[in-house]
C-alpha cells in the first residue's frame, strides 16, 4: 500500500492541470489583492500601519484568543477520545454522539445564545470559554476516530514491556494520534484565526473584526488589506506545519490479521466524576446554546417577530448552498486526484495552496473578491457567481478533506487496470474511478452544504442586495440586540445542521472501523 | 520447576463460552506451542497468560506465584512477560532502537543493552531504522527482540510469523526459535499450522472448542493422537474401517500395527493413519488397488488410487511408473491408532 502511495510519476496531464487552473487563480485573488494594496501604500505606508500600538494590541488578542481556544480544545478533545474510546464508561454510544454535538451548533449561535444570556459572557474571558466549547470536537472527532483504528496491539505490547495505562497512552497511543491531533488543533486554530461572527457578537477586538470595521468606514481600505496581510502571516506557520505533519504520517497498520477490539480499562471509582464532568461538557457546550434558543423562541413567539421572514431567509440558505456545494466539490476533486495519484512538487503545491488560503478569514477573500470585481468584471458585482467563488476559495480544504480519503482507499491499481483493458484516462475515471470514490463525494457534498449553510461572513458581504440566508438573519438581529427577533433563524440554522453532524460524526467515527 | 501454570481456567465473551477449563503447565526454558483451528481460544488463553483479560474462573500462576485467579488480577505491566503479536506491532513512531529500548527502564536503556538484544536476533545494524523501512521477517525479528529486552519470565507469541511468505515464514521461525532457546526463555507459540508447532516447540497443546485435547511432545501427538480432532488438527489424516482384534487391526489394505486403542474400542473401529504410512509394498505382500491418476510433484509422485471403492492419495518414488495392469500394490507401515467408529 505504501509503496503504491509513493510512487511517483514525472508529470501530471493536461486535463489535470486544465481542471486544476481555475481553483489556483481562485486561490491567487486573496494573495495578489493584499500584495496589490501593500503595493499601493508603499513601504513607509506599510510600516506606519503596522507599528501602531492599535496593530500589536489586534494581535495579542487575537494570538491570546486563537492559542487559548487551541489548547483548551486540544486537551478536551483528547480527553474526551481516550475516555470514549479506551474507558468502560457507561452509554458510550450516546457520548460519541452527544459529544460531537456543539459542531451543529454554529459558533456566532453559540456565542449570540451565551452573551443574551449575560453580558459578563462578552469579552476575551468569554469568548475563549465559548469557542473553546464549540470548537473541541474538531480535536475530538479526529482523535476518537484515529484511536478506533489504531491497532490494540500497540498498548498491549507496551503494558507487556511494563507500562501502566496512563504510560502506555502517553508514550504509543498519543505519538500515533499525533497527526489526528496536530491536524485537529491546527483546523481550529485556523477558524480563531477566520473567526468574525462570534467575536463582533461577543465585542472581541481581532483581525478580523477591526478588518470589518475598516471596511464599514472605508469601501476601499488599505488598513483592512494591511491588517489582512498580518493575518496571512500568522495563518501561514500554521498551514506550513500542517503540511509538515502530514509529510510525516504513516500508516500505523499495514497488518492483513484480525483486529480485535480494544480492552477498556476500569474506570472504578472515577466513574462518577467523569459521567459528572461530561455531562457538565454537554450541558455547557450543547445545553446552554440550545436552552437560551429555547427561551427566545418563547418570548418571541409571544412577539410574533420574525417569522414571516423565514422563508426567504432559507430560500436564499438553499439556493446559495447546494449549488456551492456541487461547485467546491467538483473543484477539489481534480486537486485530490492529482495530490494522490499524480505526485510531484507541483501537485503537491496545487493540493497544499488552498490550505494556505484557508487561514483567511472570510471577510478578506470577499474584500479581495470585491476589489477585483469592481476593477476589471463589474458585471460580476452583486452576483451569486462572486459568492460562489468566495465558496471555493474558503471551503475547498474541507472538500479536499473529505474526499482525499476515499480517493487514497481507491488503489490506483484499480484505474490501471482499467486502462490495460482499453479503456481512456477519462473513461476510466467515469467507469472505475468515480463510483469507487462516491462515498466521499456524497460525503463532501453534504459537508459543504452544512458548511455553506452556517457560513456567514463571506455571504453577509458578498450575497447580492435583497438576498437573506438564516445565518445573516441571526446575526444582523443578534447584532442589534434583538434577540428574540433572531432565534427563529438561529433555531432553524441549528437544526439544519444537526442532522449532517449526526451523520458525519457516525461516518467519520464508524469508517475507520473497516 | 513450572514457568507458567495453567488449572481449569474458564473464559466467556459476552455469553459465549471460549475456554471451558483449559489446563496447561510449561516447564522453565521450555517451548511450548498451542496449535488449534482459529477460533478455538488459543489466543484468548496466551491473552490471559499475558494479563489482557482476565479469567472468569481457574488460575494462571507464573514462577510459582499465582496472577490470575483467586480474585487476584496481576496487570499486563508487572507481569514481566514478552509479548509478540501478529504483524509484530513495532511502535511506528519510533526507530527500531527505540522499540527496542521502550521496555527497558531508564538506567538500563543504554546503547550497549539495545544492540545486544538485537544482536540477538541479528538485527544489530537496523538500530536507526523505522519499522516501515524494514522488511516483514525483520519486523518479526525487532519484535522478538523487543520482547526479550527487558529478560522476560515468559515470551508470548500471538502467530507472528503469519503476515510472512511460506519460505521467509519457515527461516523466521527457525531463527526466533534458536533465539528463544538461546536466551533459555519460556516461551509460548500460538499458531495454526502443525509444522510450525512441530518445529518449534517441546510441547504441542493441542486446542479444540476451548479445551486442551492434547499437550504432549510434537512426536507423541502427531503418531499417537488422543482424538480424531486432534490428528485432524495435527496434519493430514486417513481414517479407514477396521476390526481390532489380539492388538492388531484389519484393514481394506490389510493388516496395520496398533500404536494406540482409544477406550472403549473393541472389534469395529476407525482406524487413523498419516498418508505417508500408505506404502507401495510387493504383489505379494499387499492389497492391490488401481491407479486413477497420477500427479508428478518433483520429489515425489502423488498416486490416485481406489480401495473398495475408497479414493486414497498414495505418494511413490518421483519415477514410479505405473506397469500395464494399471495395478499398485499398498500396505500400512508403522502404528497406527484405533478410535471408536463414527
Amino acid at each position: 500500500m505504501s509503496l503504491a502511495l509513493s510512487r511517483r510519476s514525472p508529470a501530471p496531464p493536461v486535463w489535470l492541470l486544465l481542471a486544476a487552473a481555475p481553483t489556483c487563480l481562485l486561490i491567487a485573488l486573496p494573495l495578489a489583492y493584499v500584495a496589490l494594496r501593500a503595493w499601493g501604500v508603499g513601504a513607509a505606508g506599510v510600516a506606519d500601519e503596522l507599528l501602531r500600538p492599535r496593530t500589536l494590541e489586534l494581535l495579542v488578542n487575537t494570538l491570546t484568543l486563537s492559542l487559548s481556544v487551541t489548547v483548551i480544545s486540544a486537551i478536551l478533545g483528547v480527553a474526551c477520545a481516550w475516555v470514549v474510546e479506551r474507558c468502560d464508561l457507561p452509554g458510550r454510544r450516546a457520548w460519541r454522539i452527544l459529544l460531537a454535538l456543539p459542531l451543529a451548533t454554529p459558533a456566532f449561535v453559540a456565542s449570540f445564545a451565551w452573551a443574551s444570556l449575560d453580558v459578563a459572557f462578552q469579552g476575551m474571558g468569554g469568548a475563549i470559554l465559548i469557542l473553546s466549547l464549540s470548537h473541541y470536537p474538531l480535536v475530538y472527532l479526529p482523535v476518537a476516530a484515529a484511536l478506533r483504528s489504531m491497532d490494540p496491539a500497540y498498548e498491549d505490547v507496551a503494558r507487556s514491556l511494563g507500562r501502566g495505562p496512563w504510560r502506555a497512552f502517553f508514550g504509543v497511543a498519543l505519538p500515533q494520534v499525533w497527526p489526528a491531533l496536530g491536524a485537529g488543533a491546527l483546523l481550529a486554530l485556523t477558524h480563531m484565526l477566520a473567526e468574525f461572527g462570534a467575536l463582533a457578537l461577543l465585542r472581541v477586538q481581532t483581525f478580523t473584526t477591526a478588518i470589518f470595521a475598516s471596511y464599514e468606514l472605508q469601501f476601499d481600505s488599505s488598513n483592512a488589506a494591511l491588517q489582512s496581510a498580518v493575518l496571512l502571516a500568522l495563518s501561514l506557520p500554521a498551514a506550513l506545519f500542517e503540511m509538515r505533519l502530514r509529510r510525516g504520517m504513516r500508516f500505523s497498520r499495514s497488518g492483513r490479521g484480525g483486529r480485535r477490539a480494544p480492552r477498556l480499562l476500569a474506570l472504578g471509582r472515577l466513574k462518577l466524576l467523569v459521567v459528572v464532568a461530561f455531562a457538565v461538557l454537554v450541558a455547557l457546550g450543547s445545553g446552554v446554546p440550545a436552552g437560551m434558543l429555547v427561551y427566545w423562541l418563547a418570548v418571541g413567539r409571544s412577539a410574533a417577530r420574525g417569522v414571516v421572514d423565514i422563508w426567504p431567509a432559507v430560500e436564499g440558505s438553499l439556493g446559495l448552498a447546494l449549488p456551492g456545494a456541487l461547485i467546491v466539490t467538483a473543484l477539489a476533486l481534480p486537486l485530490v486526484l492529482a495530490a494522490t495519484r499524480r505526485r510531484s512538487p507541483l501537485t503537491a503545491l496545487l493540493d497544499r495552496l488552498p490550505y494556505v488560503v484557508h487561514g483567511l478569514p472570510g471577510l478578506v477573500v470577499a474584500l479581495a473578491l470585491t476589489f477585483f470585481a469592481i476593477r476589471y468584471v463589474p458585471a460580476l458585482y452583486q452576483t451569486t457567481a462572486l459568492l460562489f467563488a468566495a465558496y471555493a476559495v474558503l471551503f475547498l480544504p474541507l472538500a479536499q478533506s473529505a474526499l482525499r480519503a476515499s480517493v487514497e482507499l481507491a488503489p490506483p491499481g484499480l484505474e490501471e487496470v482499467a486502462r490495460s483493458l482499453g479503456k481512456g484516462p477519462l473513461m476510466a475515471f467515469a467507469t472505475v474511478t468515480l463510483p469507487n470514490i462516491l462515498p466521499g463525494v456524497g460525503a463532501s457534498l453534504a459537508l459543504m452544504t452544512l458548511e455553506l449553510v452556517r457560513e456567514l461572513t463571506a455571504t453577509l458581504l458578498l450575497a447580492p442586495i435583497g438576498v437573506t440566508t438564516l445565518a445573516t438573519e441571526v446575526w444582523s438581529r443578534a447584532n442589534d440586540g434583538q434577540y428574540a427577533a433572531a432565534a427563529p433563524f438561529a433555531a432553524l440554522l441549528v437544526a439544519l445542521s444537526a442532522l449532517p453532524v449526526y451523520v458525519f460524526t457516525r461516518r467519520s467515527l464508524e469508517l475507520h472501523d473497516l | 520447576m513450572r514457568s507458567v501454570v495453567v488449572s481449569n481456567v474458564m473464559k466467556a465473551y459476552a455469553g459465549h463460552p471460549v475456554l471451558k477449563g483449559v489446563d496447561l503447565a510449561v516447564g522453565e526454558g521450555r517451548i511450548a506451542a498451542l496449535l488449534g483451528p482459529s477460533g478455538c481460544g488459543k489466543t484468548t488463553l496466551l491473552r490471559l497468560i499475558a494479563g489482557f483479560d482476565r479469567v472468569d474462573d481457574g488460575l494462571i500462576s507464573i514462577d510459582g506465584a499465582v496472577v490470575s485467579g483467586e480474585g487476584r488480577h496481576e496487570p499486563a505491566e508487572r507481569r514481566r512477560v514478552g509479548y509478540v503479536p501478529q504483524e509484530g506491532a513495532l511502535f511506528p513512531h519510533l526507530t527500531v532502537a527505540g522499540n527496542v529500548g521502550f521496555g527497558l527502564a531508564r538506567r538500563d536503556r543504554t546503547p550497549a543493552r539495545i544492540a545486544e538484544a538485537l544482536a540477538l536476533v541479528g538485527c544489530a545494524a537496523l538500530g536507526d531504522r523505522y519499522p516501515h523501512q524494514l522488511s516483514g521477517g525483520q519486523q518479526q525479528r525487532v519484535a522478538l527482540a523487543r520482547a526479550l529486552a527487558p529478560r522476560p519470565r515468559l515470551v508470548v507469541l500471538d502467530e507472528p510469523f503469519n503476515g510472512l511468505d511460506l519460505d521467509l515464514r519457515r527461516a523466521v521461525a527457525a531463527d526466533v526459535t534458536a533465539t528463544l532457546r538461546r536466551t533459555r526463555a519460556s516461551a509460548i507459540l500460538v499458531t495454526h499450522d502443525p509444522e510450525e508447532a512441530f518445529a518449534s516447540a517441546d510441547l504441542v497443546a493441542v486446542m479444540h472448542a476451548g479445551r486442551i485435547a492434547q499437550a504432549a511432545d510434537p512426536r507423541t501427538v502427531y503418531l499417537t493422537p488422543a482424538s480424531p480432532e486432534v490428528a485432524r488438527i495435527t496434519g493430514a489424516a486417513i481414517f479407514l474401517d477396521a476390526t481390532v482384534s489380539a492388538g492388531r487391526a484389519t484393514t481394506p489394505l490389510g493388516m496395520a500395527d496398533l500404536g494406540a486403542v482409544a477406550e472403549g474400542v473393541n472389534g469395529r473401529a476407525s482406524l487413523c493413519l498419516r498418508p505417508e504410512q500408505i506404502v507401495l509394498a510387493r504383489p505379494d505382500g499387499g492389497r492391490a488397488a488401481k491407479v486413477v491418476d497420477m500427479s508428478f510433484r518433483g520429489d515425489h509422485s502423488l498416486l490416485t488410487v481406489v480401495v473398495d471403492d475408497r479414493r486414497l492419495n498414495v505418494r511413490a518414488p518421483a519415477a514410479f511408473e505405473a506397469d500395464a495392469s494399471g495395478l499398485v500394490h499398498l500396505a500400512i507401515a508403522g502404528p497406527c491408532v484405533a478410535f471408536l467408529p463414527s
